[in-house]
């Protein structure tokens, strides 16, 4: 295959993973996750270079000379690191997960295979093991398909990882990013196989950019849809669901509720933004923990507000909501030590209250029952 | 090149317009500019299908090859104009903020591509744009380039749209935006220069493609940074943009942190409603952005009824100035609308150069304290 012809497959891939290395720097937060996606990118676009420089080489008549051994070495190596790579940042989400003991494991498995690899990569000139030298210009020894084999290895631990965690995750939106991981690197796994066992295939690095360019959008999306604070669903999100459910067949039974925190204001004044952003951040886990493995939606309205949306078939049903979340407040205050208690005023609305208006009537229902909750609180707290 | 290998270059470009297109799907925008903006792509990924089908039945000898290579070329040049033509729309819809084309318009700026479509599908006939030679191969008909340059121009006439809209913008966010559509056509017209210097290579679609992709991410970029209600940039922004002045030693020259507040905002939100509270944030966001928008100045969203300026190179005077420009056009704002509301704003802001200020978070906290002295100076004055 000649040069113009490597250059027209690979471009369109190393542009997207420049792109998106680009991107990568100039986030100032350096997590392990960008990190790892950005040196992958990197490798990716070399072997995709290395692939270009080897085939100018062959097509230039050159297939004579000690020094030819290095691009089919870096070749070979590169796209076993490309995998391993990727085998790291799946790893990764082991880390964030807690299986620590499970990703010392695998860790050292692949280290241990890695170092095989390499060994076996450079030792090529004299062993001819992986590609050797005849007359017409290099060609594969003996062992070739060792290179596919060992990427396969690390691939086929990927898939193993998403599944492990695939079975352990509990929140449905969590496993949905596992399977991701499965598919993907289902993928990745036959491009590279496709680049070994057919001639004239140079899919490794492509797949594994597309790979990339996936999860870069998902993360994207991920930051679009999500508030920065508390981790929950942001108002824009909010405002989707909305809409989503509202344009959903008739005689779905759903609502929502209307959270406020009572005196947040008093919280951010007397102890200060930092104690209030934590104030934020334990509502939303309260929220999170009264709902557990349930399908609800949970996101943050704006500033002390958040919405629950889910599947209430009555007021009395929306209201056992209202006092699961009551309790997993009062079991907050008492657990924890802090400067302030949290207390919250919550409202509900049923969808088939106004089913046949704009659906943020919704939100106002919801809303004017919260105020009228707050009310009440306050004439109490008066009247002691 | 190979059927082969056709199949190879477009496959990638094909995949990834696919992954971006359901990609939008799940975030579904309201705005027909953007709606124009996915179909454009899942349209190019279209016609590189059908060009890479074109390939591979390039050459054969089956029945009713002349047939199919007839009807595979005609819908890849159709759709080809098509996808040129919906960039322009798209680009003329973001740059005129239009909510949808005017339908003179549509019409009168899709007359050039109608006749040209017409042209392709006389093409059989008339084998202007190409041919299909006795072994059933494609060739290349003399006036191919007019068609070619037809496309072409209408890239080039979005890329004007965006440089005039440049032109008439004051926001420097806006002017980046244009920038970045004007550019779309360097890629393709690279593609094209490199493709009829480097026969055998196929590098127009790919590179139309990588460029829509760039579009596309760097449009996503924006919305991550920005507030969605206001435009302005939002928490995360700030928080980055704090971080990066903040290695920088905030940069020589002077720089005055902002904090501002409406006052009695909840006061509003709960007579009038959350609708009219958000029109009060956004009325209040449009004032920061004329008053303060020539200036070499950030603006944020603190969050609720926060706002952050952030403004270099002016002194405290200017900066007094500006304020109470600030302060006037929201006072007026109420007025002028004939709204229920009268809105107010508290302030205060630090400079990086005040000695009890080290660091970015006793910077914030200053200008906090302040902007709450004015709060507590109105409510006693009003007491």
């Amino acid at each position: 295959m000649d040069v113009l012809t490597h250059l027209s497959i690979d471009l369109f891939p190393i542009i997207i993973l420049l792109i998106i290395w680009m991107d990568n720097e100039k986030k100032i937060t350096r997590t392990a996750d960008k990190w790892l996606l950005g040196v992958l990118a990197l490798i990716s676009i070399g072997l995709m270079l290395v692939n270009i420089l080897i085939s100018s080489l062959t097509g230039a008549g050159w297939t004579a000379g000690p020094f030819l051994w290095i691009p089919y070495i870096l070749q070979a190596l590169s796209a076993v690191t490309m995998t391993g790579t990727w085998l790291l940042c799946v790893c990764n989400r082991l880390f964030t997960g807690g299986h620590k003991q499970l990703r010392q494991h695998v860790l050292r498995i692949s280290s241990v295979l890695f170092a095989l690899f390499f060994l076996l990569a450079v030792t090529t000139p004299w062993s001819g093991l992986l590609f050797g030298r005849s007359e017409s210009g290099f060609g594969r020894g003996p062992g070739w398909w060792l290179s596919w084999l060992f990427c396969a290895l690390f691939l086929a631990e990927c898939m193993g990882i998403s599944l492990y965690l695939y079975s352990h995750e509990a929140i449905r939106d969590h496993r949905a990013e596992e399977s991701q991981f499965f598919w993907l690197s289902l993928g990745i796994l036959a491009g590279v196989s496709a680049e070994y066992f057919w001639e004239s295939w140079w899919f490794a690095a492509p797949s594994v950019s597309l790979a990339v360019l996936w999860l870069y959008l998902n993360r994207q999306n991920h930051q679009i849809t999500t508030d920065g604070l508390t981790g929950l669903s942001n108002r824009r999100r909010f405002d989707q669901e909305l809409h989503r459910r509202a344009d959903q067949p008739a005689g779905k039974m759903w609502g929502m509720l209307m959270i406020d925190i009572d005196d947040f204001k008093w919280i951010n004044d007397n102890l200060g933004h930092v104690v209030g952003d934590e104030a934020l951040r334990e509502t939303a886990g309260i929220l999170r923990r009264t709902f557990g493995r349930e399908r609800a939606f949970l996101a943050r309205y704006g500033g002390d507000e958040f919405v629950v949306i889910d599947d209430f078939r009555d007021e009395r049903e929306a209201k056992g909501v209202i006092t699961r979340i009551n309790r997993e407040v009062t079991r907050f205050n008492q657990e924890t030590k802090r400067d302030y208690r949290i207390s919250l005023s919550i409202g509900y609305a049923l969808w088939r209250e106004v089913t046949h208006e704009r659906p943020e009537r919704l939100v106002d229902q919801a809303d004017e029952r919260m105020y009228v909750e707050k009310q009440k609180k306050k004439e109490a707290a008066g009247a002691l | 090149m190979s059927a082969l290998t056709y199949l190879q270059v477009h496959l990638v470009p094909v995949i990834a317009l696919v992954m971006v297109w359901v990609n939008m799907g799940k975030t579904p925008s309201f705005t027909w500019h953007n709606r124009v903006l996915r179909q454009t792509m899942i349209l190019l990924a279209l016609v590189m299908v059908i060009n890479t089908m074109a390939w591979m039945m390039d050459g054969r000898m089956f029945p009713g090859t002349r047939l199919i290579l007839y009807i595979l070329n005609t819908l890849h040049f159709l759709t080809l104009e098509l996808v040129a033509l919906l960039w322009f729309f798209y680009v003329y819809g973001v740059v005129g903020n239009k909510d949808r084309a005017e339908r003179g318009f549509v019409i009168l700026t899709s007359v050039p591509m109608m006749c040209m479509m017409a042209v392709v599908l006389s093409n059989p006939w008339t084998r202007l744009i190409y041919d299909i030679n006795e072994e059933n191969q494609y060739v290349r008909g003399t006036f191919y380039l007019v068609h070619s340059g037809v496309s072409v121009a209408y890239l080039l006439a979005a890329s004007a749209l965006a440089l005039n809209g440049c032109r008439r913008e004051s926001s420097e966010e806006k002017r980046r935006q244009y920038h970045w559509l004007a550019g779309f056509v360097v890629l393709p017209l690279c593609g094209t220069i490199l493709q009829i210097l480097f026969y055998g290579t196929e590098l127009i679609l790919p590179l139309t493609t990588a460029s829509l992709l760039l579009i596309h991410i760097y449009g996503q970029q924006n919305q991550v940074t920005r507030d969605s209600l206001t435009g302005l940039n939002n928490r995360r922004r700030l928080n980055q943009y704090l971080s990066e002045l903040e290695a920088q030693s905030w940069g020589e020259g002077l720089c005055y942190f902002v904090l501002m507040d409406v006052d009695k905002f909840k006061k509003i939100n709960d007579t009038y409603g959350h609708v009219e509270g958000d029109v009060v944030l956004r009325q209040v966001a449009d004032q920061m952005k004329k008053v303060f928008g020539a200036s070499r100045s950030f603006l944020a969203r603190y969050g609720g009824d926060e706002f952050v300026i952030v403004l270099r190179d002016e002194t405290k005077e200017q900066l007094e100035a500006r304020i109470l420009k600030l302060k006037d056009g929201v006072a007026m704002m109420s007025w002028a609308d004939g709204r229920p509301w009268e809105i107010s704003l508290s302030v205060g802001y630090a400079s990086w150069e005040e000695a009890a200020v080290t660091n970015t978070q006793q910077l914030v906290e200053t200008a906090d304290s302040r902007m709450y002295e004015e709060k507590h100076k109105k409510k006693n004055r009003q007491a």
